[in-house]
C-alpha cells in the first residue's frame, strides 16, 4: 500500500515533468494561486511571518534574537553568541523543523538547529508554521516549522549596502550586500562578520569572593563583579544568490552559504577557576548550497531543488595541568554530509482546487568521534561512530474551496527512514469565513494531524550511550483558532487566537545513567496544550506620524504523562524542564519623517530545571522581562542613502539567566551606520 | 484609547521581576550526629546542593549550603570529608573545595584554582591529598597553613580518584580510562609502585586485615590486594554487563558492601560475589551507598531520572527499612558527622 503510494507519486511527478516541457505559455502565478480574498495554500494554516523590518533590525542579531522579540517561541539561550535553540508549543528543539530555501537545516546528528548561527540580515523571509501547519513543510514538527528564504530579488540594476557597527564589550559588526540585476540575471552577495571580546561585566550573585586574613581565616566576602569568561567569538558568513530566467521563462537559482565560526564557550558563573587556566572553544565550518529550477504554466507550477550541506563541528577543551601550559582534555568532532533532492508540483485544475505532490530524497552521512588519550598506552583513541542514512518522503495535498467562505485541505505524507516506513501521516485542515466585508473579516480555522519523528543518528549510534532500540516518536495534534482583521481609514488591526492540543508518544529523552554517561530512551507520553495569540495594529497618526505595534502571547502547558520510572518519580503530571508557561512579546514602532523609534519588550515566566518542578531555590529560574529600544534616522543625500541607528539592549540592566548558571549581559549599546550608494 | 496604550506601555517598561537568590543567610543548626548528603546536580547546570539528616529526630533539610551562605554550591559536588570539625566539600566542575563549619554549614574558607578535584583525604591532623580527574597530579594541602604546599605527579596517568591509606602508604585509584592503583609513600610524597587491576577502579576500602579491596566497573571485577606486598590475592569477576560500584566497609572492617543492581553484602573471607544480595532494588536504581559506622545503618540513594530530586533510603544493618527521604538532584555521596 505504502510502496504503491510512493510509486503513484513518482509517476505523477514524472508525467507532469514531461507535460511541463511541452507547454510554452507562462501565466502570472499569483493570480493563479489566489482565489477571492484567501489563497488556497493558506487554508487552515496557522502561521506567523516575521516582518522584514524586524529581520533587518540589528546586524548583530541572529535569528534567535528576532524570534525572541517577535514571536511566542521560547529561545533557550546559553549566552550571547552561544547556542540558542527553540521550543515551540512546549516541545523539544528537534521538534521545530527548519528549512532554508527548501533545505532542511536540522542536524541529522542532533536533530536541532542553533539559531544563533543564522544572521537575521541574511534572511529575506521567515515564516513560523505552528503545530499541524508544519506538515506541509516537513514531518517531525510537533512544535512547528520555520521556513527561511533568502533571495536574489532586487529592483535596481546595481545596489550596494554597507553597514558597520560598534557595540559594547568590544563588539564589531560588518555587513555588505551587493546586488546586480538585469533582464534575465540577478545576483546578490552578502557578507557578515561579527566579532566580540564579549567580556561583559556582571555582579555574580551565584558566588562570593572571600576575604582572608594573614592566617587564612575568613574575614569577609562580597558578591564579585566578574567578566564573562571565555566568551570571545568571531563569525564569518558569506552568502551568494544567483538567479537566471531562461528563454522559456523557467528560473534557475543557486544559493550558497559559507559559515566559519569560532566561539568561546563561556564559563559558568559557579566556576571558580581562573580564565587563563582553561579554554573551551567551539569551531564550526559549514557550507550549504541549493540549486533550484522553477517553472510555471497555465495551471501548473513546478519547483525542483537539490543541494548539499557540509558541517564540521569541533569542540575543544584545553586545561592547565599544572605546568602552566594548556593541554587538550576534550576533543569532540563531527563531520556531517547531507545531499538532498526535492520536487514539488502544484496543479490548479480549477480556481477552487489545488493539488500538490512533492517528493524529497535525503542522504546523510555522519562521522562523530571523541579523541581520548589512553592512560595505559598513551595513544590517541577515537571513540565514535560513522553512519549514514537514506530518507525519503512523499507528500500529496488537495486544497479545495467549495464556496467562497469554506476551505478544506487534506495532506497525506509517507516517509522512509533507512529501511523503515513511517506510518501514513494524514492532516486535515478546514476554515470558514464567518464575517467578511470591506472593513475586515473573521475566519475560523481548524486542523488535525498525525505526526512522526525518527531518532537522530546520535540518538541511535552515539558512543557512549546511543540506543539502537529507540522507537520513533508519534503523535496527534488538534488546532482550533480564529483570525480577524479590521481596517478603517487610518487604522488597521489584525489578530489571531489559537488553541491547540497534542499528544506525543515515545518522546525521546536523553538521561544520565549510573554508568556516568547519558543515553536516550523512549520514556514519555507528553501532552502539550495551550493558547497562542498575536495581534498587530498600524495607525497613521497624521502629519507624517505613523505607528505599528505587534504583540504575541502564549500559554503553554507541556506535561509529562509517561509511566513513572519508579515509585518515587515525581515528574509525572509536571511541566517539562525549561518550558515557560507564559511567554509574551511586544514590538512597537513609531515613524516620523525619517526618524524611527522602536521599543521591544519580551517576557518569559518561571522555568523549571527539574522534571519534578521542585520548589527549591535552585530548581527554577526566575521570570524575566527584557526591554530594548532603538532610534534610527534615515537621510538621503545625492550620492547615498544613510541610516544612523543607536540600539540599547536590556534597557533596565536586568540581571537574569536564560539557562542555569549561564551569565547574561546587562545594558549594552550598539551603534550602526548604513550606507547605500546611489549609482544613478 | 491612546491613554490606555500609554498606560500599558509604561507598565511594561518598568515591570521587572528578575531575582537571583542572594544574601540569604539562614541560621541552620546541625546537631552532633548528622548525615550530610552531597547532591551532585547536573553537569554544566551548577545545581549541586547539600542536604543534612538528623538520624535521631529523623529531620531532613535540603539546600542547606545556599540557604546558609547565600551562594550556590556549584557545578557537580563530588564528595565531602570531615576533619577536625570542618567539612571539606569538593565541587568538581567549579574547581573548588569549600571548607565549612559542620555545626552551621557556614563557609569558613576555600581551596581554589584546582583543575577538576574529586576527593580530599587527610593522612594526619594537617596534611591532606587532593585527587583530580584531569590534572595528572595529586595536590598536597596543609590545613594549618591553609594552602596547597606541594604536588605529586601521577603521570603518565591523568586521572586520580579514590584514596585510602595504610600505615605510611597511600593507595590512589586511577579511574578514568585507566586500570592502575598507585602507591604513594606519604613520608616522601612519591609514587613508589603501581598495581594493575581492571579498567575503571571506581572505589576502594581497606579491611581489618590490612587488605585493600578494589572494585572495577569496566570488566567488572573485585580485587583483594595485600597492603604490605602490593600483591593481588584474589581476582573475582562479575558477569559481563554488570556495573558494580560504591564499595564500602562496616566499622569493624570485616564486611564489604557494594551496589551491583542490588545491595550486596560480603564477608571479607568470602569469594562469592554472585549470591550475596542483601537488599533488593524492587524498581529502584541505587546510585550511592554509605555506611554509618556508629550503628551500621545503610544509606542508599536513587537518582530516579537524574533531573529531579532523588530519594535517600535508610536501612538498619539488618537490612530493615527505617526512613525514606527526598534529597537533591543526584544524591551521590554520604558523609557522616559523629560525636568523635
Amino acid at each position: 500500500m505504502r510502496r504503491g503510494i510512493l510509486s503513484l507519486l513518482i509517476s505523477l511527478l514524472s508525467i507532469n515533468l514531461l507535460l511541463a516541457q511541452s507547454v510554452d505559455q507562462v501565466y502570472d502565478l499569483d493570480s493563479t494561486v489566489v482565489v477571492a480574498t484567501r489563497a488556497l495554500k493558506e487554508i487552515g494554516i496557522q502561521k506567523n511571518s516575521l516582518e522584514r523590518v524586524n529581520l533587518r533590525d540589528n546586524i548583530a542579531y541572529s535569528l534567535s534574537e528576532v524570534l525572541t522579540q517577535n514571536s511566542s517561541i521560547f529561545i533557550k539561550s546559553y549566552g550571547r553568541a552561544t547556542s540558542a535553540t527553540a521550543s515551540l508549543r512546549g516541545t523539544s528543539p528537534s521538534h521545530t523543523r527548519v528549512e532554508w530555501n527548501g533545505m532542511k537545516l536540522n542536524s541529522p546528528m542532533l536533530g536541532m538547529v542553533d539559531f544563533s548561527l543564522i544572521p537575521s540580515f541574511f534572511i529575506d523571509n521567515a515564516t513560523i508554521y505552528h503545530g499541524s501547519s508544519s506538515v506541509g513543510i516537513s514531518s517531525g514538527g510537533f512544535g512547528g516549522a520555520i521556513s527561511l528564504e533568502s533571495t536574489s530579488k532586487q529592483n535596481e540594476p546595481f545596489s550596494l549596502e554597507v553597514i558597520g557597527g560598534i557595540g559594547s564589550f568590544s563588539t564589531y559588526n560588518g555587513f555588505l550586500r551587493a546586488g546586480f540585476s538585469s533582464e534575465r540575471f540577478q545576483s546578490t552577495t552578502k557578507v557578515a562578520y561579527n566579532r566580540s571580546r564579549n567580556d561583559f561585566e556582571y555582579v555574580n550573585y551565584r558566588k562570593k569572593e572571600f576575604d582572608f586574613d594573614n592566617n587564612g581565616n575568613l574575614v569577609g566576602f562580597k558578591y564579585p563583579t566578574e567578566k564573562n569568561k571565555n566568551g570571545e567569538y568571531a563569525d564569518l558568513h558569506l552568502m551568494q544568490e544567483l538567479a537566471y530566467r531562461l528563454k522559456d521563462d523557467s528560473k534557475l537559482s543557486l544559493s550558497a552559504w559559507y559559515i566559519n565560526s569560532e566561539r568561546g564557550v563561556p564559563m559558568l558563573n559557579v566556576n571558580y577557576r581562573e580564565e587563563d587556566k582553561s579554554s573551551n572553544t567551539q569551531y564550526q565550518e559549514t557550507f550549504r548550497t541549493v540549486f533550484g529550477w522553477d517553472k510555471a504554466f497555465d495551471k501548473l507550477q513546478i519547483k525542483s531543488k537539490a543541494g548539499y550541506d557540509y558541517n564540521d563541528l569541533l569542540y575543544l577543551y584545553l586545561g592547565d595541568l599544572g605546568d602552566g601550559k594548556l593541554s587538550e582534555m576534550t576533543h569532540s568532532q563531527s563531520f556531517t554530509h547531507s545531499i538532498f533532492a526535492k520536487s514539488n508540483l502544484q496543479f490548479f485544475p480549477s480556481p477552487k482546487l489545488m493539488i500538490c505532490a512533492e517528493i524529497s530524497l535525503d542522504e546523510h552521512i555522519v562521522k562523530s568521534y571523541d579523541i581520548a588519550i589512553n592512560s595505559i598506552s598513551q595513544e590517541r583513541e577515537y571513540i565514535g561512530y560513522f553512519e549514514g542514512r537514506f530518507e525519503s518522503s512523499a507528500l500529496l495535498t488537495a486544497r479545495y474551496r467549495p464556496s467562497e467562505r469554506l476551505g478544506l485541505a487534506l495532506n497525506l505524507r509517507e516517509s522512509t527512514i533507512g529501511d523503515k516506513f513511517s506510518p501514513l501521516l494524514p492532516a486535515f485542515f478546514a476554515e470558514y469565513i464567518i464575517i467578511q466585508n470591506n472593513r475586515g473579516n473573521i475566519i475560523a480555522k481548524s486542523s488535525v494531524s498525525r505526526n512522526f519523528r525518527a531518532p537522530t543518528l546520535n540518538d541511535l549510534y552515539f558512543l557512549p550511550g546511543g540506543n539502537k532500540n529507540l522507537r520513533s516518536e508519534r503523535g496527534y495534534s488538534y488546532d482550533l483558532g480564529f483570525e480577524g482583521s479590521y481596517k478603517v481609514d487610518n487604522l488597521s488591526m489584525k489578530g489571531e487566537l489559537t488553541a491547540y492540543n497534542s499528544k506525543i508518544n515515545d518522546w525521546i529523552l536523553w538521561l544520565p545513567t549510573f554508568k556516568g554517561f547519558w543515553s536516550p530512551i523512549n520514556v514519555k507520553l507528553v501532552h502539550s496544550y495551550g493558547i497562542e495569540s498575536k495581534a498587530n495594529m498600524e495607525v497613521d497618526l497624521g502629519n507624517g506620524w505613523n505607528s505599528s505595534i505587534n504583540a504575541n502571547f502564549a500559554w503553554t502547558r507541556s506535561i509529562n504523562h509517561g509511566d513513572p520510572i519508579s515509585w518515587g518519580d515525581e515528574s509525572v503530571g509536571k511541566q517539562l524542564v525549561y518550558v515557560p508557561e507564559y511567554s509574551a512579546s511586544v514590538n512597537g514602532r513609531v515613524h516620523w519623517k525619517g526618524w524611527s523609534f522602536n521599543y521591544k519588550w519580551n517576557y518569559y515566566s518561571e522555568r523549571f530545571t527539574t522534571s519534578s518542578n521542585s520548589s527549591g531555590v535552585i530548581g527554577r529560574l526566575s521570570p524575566y522581562i527584557m526591554n530594548d529600544i532603538s532610534l534610527e534616522k534615515s537621510l538621503s543625500t545625492k550620492w547615498a542613502d544613510l541610516k544612523f541607528k543607536l540600539m540599547v539592549e536590556n534597557l533596565f540592566d536586568e540581571e537574569y539567566e536564560s539557562v542555569l548558571s549561564h551569565p547574561m549581559p546587562g545594558r549594552n549599546y550598539t551603534f550602526t551606520l548604513s550606507i547605500k550608494p546611489k549609482f544613478f | 484609547m491612546i491613554r490606555a496604550f500609554l498606560y500599558i506601555f509604561i507598565t511594561l517598561m518598568f515591570s521587572s521581576c528578575m531575582e537571583i537568590p542572594r544574601g540569604m543567610e539562614e541560621d541552620i543548626t546541625i546537631g552532633d550526629k548528622a548525615l550530610f548528603v552531597v547532591n551532585q546536580g547536573n553537569f554544566m547546570y551548577g545545581n549541586a546542593s547539600l542536604s543534612f539528616y538528623d538520624p535521631e529526630s529523623q529531620s531532613f533539610e535540603n539546600e542547606i549550603f545556599i540557604r546558609s551562605n547565600g551562594v550556590n554550591l556549584g557545578d557537580v559536588a563530588h564528595s565531602m570529608t570531615i576533619h577536625n570539625g570542618k567539612g571539606y566539600l569538593v565541587v568538581n566542575n567549579s574547581g573548588i573545595i569549600f571548607i565549612i563549619d559542620i555545626d552551621n554549614c557556614r563557609i569558613e574558607g576555600a581551596i581554589s584554582n584546582l583543575t577538576s578535584p574529586r576527593f580530599i583525604y587527610f593522612i594526619n591532623s594537617t596534611k591532606a591529598y587532593i585527587s583530580d580527574l584531569y590534572a595528572g597530579k595529586i595536590s598536597i594541602y596543609n590545613s594549618s597553613e591553609k594552602r596547597i604546599v606541594g604536588e605529586i605527579s601521577t603521570e603518565p596517568y591523568k586521572s586520580s580518584e579514590n584514596m585510602v591509606s595504610y600505615k605510611d602508604k597511600l593507595f590512589v585509584s586511577c579511574w578514568s580510562g585507566c586500570n592502575k592503583i598507585l602507591v604513594i609513600d606519604t613520608n616522601r610524597d612519591e609514587v613508589i609502585d603501581e598495581i594493575e587491576v581492571e579498567m575503571e577502579p571506581n572505589s576502594m576500602v581497606i579491611d581489618k586485615n590490612g587488605k585493600l579491596w578494589v572494585l572495577c566497573s569496566n570488566s567488572p571485577s573485585l580485587f583483594k590486594i595485600d597492603c604490605e606486598s602490593f600483591q593481588i590475592e584474589e581476582s573475582l569477576y562479575f558477569e559481563d554487563g554488570k556495573y558494580p560500584h560504591n564499595l564500602s566497609i562496616n566499622n569493624s572492617g570485616d564486611t564489604l558492601y557494594y551496589i551491583n543492581h542490588y545491595i550486596c553484602k560480603m564477608d571479607i573471607n568470602s569469594t562469592d560475589i554472585h549470591s550475596n544480595q542483601f537488599i533488593t532494588s524492587e524498581g529502584k536504581i541505587f546510585f550511592a551507598l554509605g555506611i554509618d559506622h556508629s550503628n551500621g545503618d545503610i544509606y542508599l540513594s536513587d537518582a530516579i531520572d537524574y533531573v529531579q530530586n532523588g530519594i535517600i533510603y535508610r536501612f538498619s544493618n539488618m537490612g530493615e527499612p527505617i526512613d525514606t527521604l527526598r534529597g537533591g538532584i543526584i544524591p551521590g555521596y554520604f558523609c557522616f558527622k559523629t560525636n568523635n
